[in-house]
């Protein structure tokens, strides 16, 4: 990233936090947010591992890119470490103004194989770290309105195999309605973006689930910086009159039963 | 499996590629015990493509769980993974078995999260060799086999691969064996 003329007034010298920011889509979102002029915080789970130093690395790119960015390790499945996500969140920038939530963290097998622990970090990574998440940012964003958005993914809808993320993902769109109603009051707009086929990390575990995706041809295929678009367009003035809903964002792949064979 | 079919240090060399391919770790860096983790800084979520890549190239399927989580669903939930995530004493006696030298300083009470740095080129290797090894005599067609472009097991006659297990069907039967053996679960 280099020092842009591209921040744009209705994000310059705001504040967003990241979830799951270090890579992949949320990497993706902080990069197009910091271009827009918006300080960062880029939160990543912690734990071994280089996500650490990826967020490190993003958080200097940003800065570059003439904003302020501060890398934080939290499991927001913990609700104390989510409440010190958002300590730390406050203590350095003093303000909320978007909140993305990008992080997700689940098993990939058939739904007999799984364990307890298997269904309790779904449920603490995808559907508490949210709403811990999310209360903890009420406050802030309550001060001079925000935006939030959810990532969501097309499993929400369509079973996968091994994909019982899937039912996480449907939790939490439903979840966004809510928190729309909710805290529409406060200022707050609250939406989530439901991505389709991007060739993230998440996506190399899906592969090896189901390989037949390898042969998909490209045009179904978003790249993260386009869905990055779409969260940027939704904590944007967009925000006003789009609230509580869920942007299926998949190039039309999950309009059709059915594709004419061969694809593509 | 029929000797020779594809020798080991084929494997080891398909191994390195597929690491230097998907990682861009430098070639010279990497020796057969190398960490990928620790000693090579690859990302846990890395081995995903050093997996795929060589389910392409050998045309296996390589497992998709850890032994561990094998373990446990096997025996029992709790036996080798323990509440707080950590590794139990079973969970060690069975690492040590089934990767030796490479969990010979693991220790009861280390986190899940630190298995993958006992990933090495060693361990990849010789998770696809245990899957060549189930490689019967000869072909459904009763023929022998021979390797297309020298990572590919086919039929001799009719050219069709040679089905194998699945990584996870390899440890899981493993796992049952030692079992039956040392009724160590």
């Amino acid at each position: 990233m280099n020092p842009s003329n591209e921040a744009e007034p209705h994000f310059q010298g705001k504040v967003a936090l990241i979830t799951g920011g270090s890579r992949g889509i949320g990497a993706a979102v902080a990069r197009r947010l910091a271009r827009a002029g918006v300080n960062l915080v880029i939160n990543h789970r912690s734990g071994r591992g280089r996500s650490g130093e990826l967020a490190e690395a993003l958080c200097r790119e940003a800065e570059e890119a003439g904003v302020h960015a501060i890398s934080v390790p939290a499991d927001i499945g913990k609700k104390d470490a989510a409440g010190e996500l958002f300590s730390k969140a406050e203590d350095e920038f003093g303000r909320l103004d978007f909140l993305v939530l990008n992080a997700a963290r689940a098993p990939f097998k058939p739904w007999e194989k799984l364990l307890e622990r298997d269904l309790r970090q779904l449920v603490e990574t995808n559907y508490l770290g949210n709403v811990f998440c999310m209360q903890k940012a009420l406050d802030p964003l309550s001060r001079q309105g925000g935006a939030v958005v959810f990532l969501s993914s097309l499993g929400s809808r369509f079973a996968n195999p091994d994909y019982p993320l899937g039912s996480m993902k449907a939790a939490m769109e439903t979840a966004v309605k809510y928190w729309a109603e909710s805290y529409g009051d406060r200022g707050i707009s609250v939406n989530a973006v439901c991505a389709g086929l991007v060739k993230t990390d998440s996506f190399k575990t899906l592969r090896m689930v189901d390989p037949e995706l390898e042969k998909l041809p490209e045009r179904f295929f978003l790249s993260p910086e386009e869905v990055a678009g779409v969260v940027h367009y939704l904590l944007g003035p967009a925000s006003d009159v789009i609230r509580g809903q869920t942007i299926i964002t998949d190039r039309g792949v999950s309009n059709r039963l059915r594709w004419p064979t061969p694809p593509g | 499996m029929p000797q020779n079919m594809i020798n080991d240090e084929r494997i080891m060399q398909e191994v390195y590629d597929a690491i230097v391919h998907t990682t861009g770790v430098d070639r010279d860096s990497i020796t057969p015990d190398s960490s990928l983790v620790d000693d090579l800084g690859v990302l846990s979520l890395d081995f995903l493509d050093v997996n795929f890549r060589l389910e392409q190239v050998f045309g296996v399927k390589m497992a998709r769980k850890f032994v561990l989580e094998h373990v446990d669903e096997l025996f029992g939930e709790g036996v080798a993974i323990d509440e707080n995530n950590d590794v139990t004493e079973k969970g060690v006696e069975v690492l040590k078995m089934r990767l030796t030298e490479a969990a010979d300083d693991l220790e009861p009470g280390t986190p899940v999260d630190e298995l993958p740095a006992l990933v090495t080129p060693r361990t990849l290797s010789a998770a696809v060799k245990d899957i060549f090894g189930f490689l019967p005599e000869k072909s459904p067609a009763g023929s022998d086999w021979k390797t297309d472009e020298g990572t590919r097991i086919v039929c001799s006659e009719t050219g069709k691969p040679a089905v194998l297990p699945s990584g996870d069907e390899v440890v899981q039967n493993w796992l049952t064996s030692l079992q039956e053996e040392k009724q160590i679960f």
